[in-house]
């Protein structure tokens, strides 16, 4: 029992890394803040994006989307961090995690949003079309109230 | 003329679905479509506001071509109020909210001044005490009075109604129709697709009968109903009936 305490209960050393594990905290409150406001927006770029439906984007589009939700986000975040510096391309360890999570989180907020266009039946575009909304305004309106997300 | 439909022909594939329509609608006009399904009926009306976009053809709107490259579609789009068979309402608004949406968005009217004109929408379409009922809060005849009233609050220069009784139980009907009749007797321009041959009888002022993707026939409702040329027109009178 003592070298239980020992290992795991050691006050001692909890205070002397307490204020490292707070500032790590205060880190990855921030980092996925920046995460989420990153993700999300890009995924709703994207799945209006999408909605125009021009052949060449969409391709590019799943393509990129299916990998990115595929792939471990540790892989793409080291991937990032110590591959790219190989390819000439240096970021900060803070920078390429950010960019890596947002990366997925935008995959994953995308097919999110593109469910939600895909839910509107055909017929509520139609009857926002003609009363004269726009391409834009029925598409950005509708899905994200009606996504998972915006609900 | 409001609607002035030349030639207009449309093709989905290789299925040819309007084989050359002209069409001219004269202001105060209520014109009534008629026909076999498959004949094109639904498809005329949606080429009117490039729901669907027409092969080739014209298709002038108060003069304008809205066919040209480059044409202004959204601004022709709340000059031509369009009624579904399906209602089509947004589920997530009130009555009031479906009405003033596009006031809002399209023609940048205040919150306040479109509640207004949203008001009296539904006031004319005898639903003024149902601003804050939702959609499956309401019946289809209400459901479909709240599109009209959508339609109407853009103050277009004509209605297109598609089918608008069709998915309403038969009590519901006469609700929409009444709608429909003071509708026309304030002066508003119609294009009905319908099947309620009683109310083209006494309302429509021009009846025409669309098969295969032409114009069969067209006249006036006694002459179409009473003594019709073609046999196919008598058939399908016939065959509605029961």
């Amino acid at each position: 029992m003592g070298r239980f305490a020992d290992t795991f209960l050691n006050w001692a050393v909890m205070a002397q890394y307490a204020p490292r594990i707070l500032e790590g905290t205060w880190v990855t409150i921030r980092l996925a803040l920046a995460v989420a406001i990153a993700g999300i927006a890009c995924g709703l770029f994207l799945s209006v994006l999408r909605a125009f439906r021009f052949r060449a984007i969409n391709v590019f589009i799943v393509f990129a989307v299916d990998v990115l939700r595929a792939l471990p986000p540790l892989v793409i975040i080291i991937a990032f961090y110590f591959a790219l510096p190989a390819l000439g391309v240096r970021m900060s360890a803070w920078v390429s995690t950010w960019l890596a999570l947002s990366l997925v989180l935008m995959a994953f907020s995308e097919e999110i949003f593109w469910a939600g266009i895909l839910a509107v039946p055909r017929g509520q575009w139609e009857a926002a079309r003609s009363t004269g909304l726009s391409f834009l305004q029925t598409r950005c309106g509708s899905p994200f109230r009606r996504s998972p997300i915006g609900r | 003329m409001i609607l002035d439909v030349a030639a207009l022909h449309k093709a989905f594939g290789r299925l040819e679905v309007l084989k050359g329509i002209d069409l001219r609608v004269k202001p105060g006009e209520l014109v009534f479509v008629i026909g076999p399904s498959g004949a094109g009926k639904s498809t005329l009306l949606r080429c009117c506001n490039r729901l669907e976009e027409p092969t080739s053809g014209s298709i002038k709107v108060e003069g304008v071509d809205i066919l040209t490259p480059g044409v202004d579609i959204n601004a022709i789009r709340r000059r031509i109020g369009m009624v579904f068979q399906s209602f089509n309402l947004y589920p997530h608004l009130d009555a009031l909210g479906n009405v003033t949406l596009a006031l809002q968005r399209v023609l940048k009217k205040s919150r306040s001044e479109a509640k207004d004109i949203g008001a009296a929408a539904l006031q004319r379409v005898g639903l003024g005490e149902k601003e804050k009922a939702y959609p499956n809060e309401l019946s289809g005849g209400q459901q479909q009075r709240v599109a009209i009233a959508r339609a109407l609050a853009l103050e277009p220069a004509i209605l297109m109604f598609d089918e608008p009784t069709s998915a309403l139980d038969p009590e519901l009907v006469g609700s929409v129709l009444n709608v429909m009749r003071e509708l026309r007797e304030s002066g508003m321009t119609m294009v009905v697709v319908s099947h309620e041959m009683r109310f083209a009888r006494s309302a429509a002022d021009r009846v025409l009968f669309m098969d295969q993707g032409r114009i069969l026939e067209e006249g006036a409702p006694q002459k179409i109903f009473n003594s019709p040329e073609h046999q196919r027109v008598r058939e399908f009178l016939v065959s509605i009936e029961r």
